[in-house]
């Protein structure tokens, strides 16, 4: 049973994907329900596409470091970026009650990780922008 | 992601598998806006065969439903799963979009 992944991304949108397959087994060793997986992946994947779209400002080859683990019923899931200085949690949440015309197209993203995880934590550290996200999980019966 | 449409006039049904996610977003905003330049308005998205979509995925739904909204059509889903129906529900599509059960419901049931 592995109780902790770790991916080391480069800074393309392709990557989420094989992150995505990474976490899928992980979840599978570790017999977690799969609407917490889904809920782990899109998380994931939200954040770090908004750092890959939007946290760099050159064009350079970035490292995204992700790691996952187990701890007594609970997903902690750590990224690591070397991005500018974002603090997603600070954004207004979406206002979801607005008519078809006059929607966001926008801004869904961050509002799907604060629904879906139970805890985000931000920090910039040592130049970099350090988000622990943790979600109680469900077992497989 | 695979995109397919199939023409059963007067609606457009748009069946999307595999992943949605934002490295293939713009690929699928490009080819229904492509068929929405053809004519398309009402659109059936069948999400059957979708194993995931995140909020780029909404955004690709969003942008469908108003430009058709904007030519007198509109956009209605079938087929979805109850992985990704938590993600349009916690961003309010329910209370924005016709949802049915499957492709045949959807064309008998489709709102004007």
């Amino acid at each position: 049973m592995s109780e902790c992944l770790q991916a080391s991304l480069v800074n393309r949108l392709d990557e989420i994907e094989k992150l995505a397959a990474r976490v899928d087994e992980f979840c599978r060793q570790n017999q977690i329900a799969a609407k917490d997986a889904y809920a782990i992946n899109v998380s994931l994947d939200e954040l770090v596409t908004n750092v890959i779209s939007y946290g760099y400002e050159d064009k350079a080859e970035h490292r995204i470091e992700i790691q996952l683990r187990m701890d007594n019923g609970w997903v902690e899931a750590r990224i690591d970026d070397d991005a500018r200085a974002f603090n997603p949690m600070e954004k207004p949440p979406p206002d979801l009650t607005k008519p078809l015309a006059e929607r966001p197209i926008g801004g869904l993203g961050i509002h799907i990780v604060r629904k879906m995880m139970d805890s985000v934590s931000y920090r910039r550290q040592d130049g970099k922008n350090v988000l622990v996200l943790r979600k109680k999980v469900v077992a497989n019966s | 992601m695979d995109i397919q449409f199939t023409e059963k006039t007067p609606f457009t049904i748009v069946t999307i598998s595999g992943r949605l996610d934002a490295s293939c977003a713009d690929e699928a905003i490009q080819s229904i806006d492509a068929r929405i330049k053809q004519g398309s308005r009402k659109l059936i998205m069948n999400l059957s065969k979708l194993e995931y979509a995140s909020s780029a995925g909404l955004r690709v739904f969003l942008l469908a439903a108003k430009k058709t909204q904007g030519l007198n059509g509109s956009v209605e889903f079938c087929g979805i799963n109850d992985l990704i129906a938590e993600i349009f529900e916690i961003n309010g599509f329910k209370d924005l979009f016709p949802f049915h059960s499957n492709e045949e419901e959807a064309l008998k049931n489709f709102k004007q």
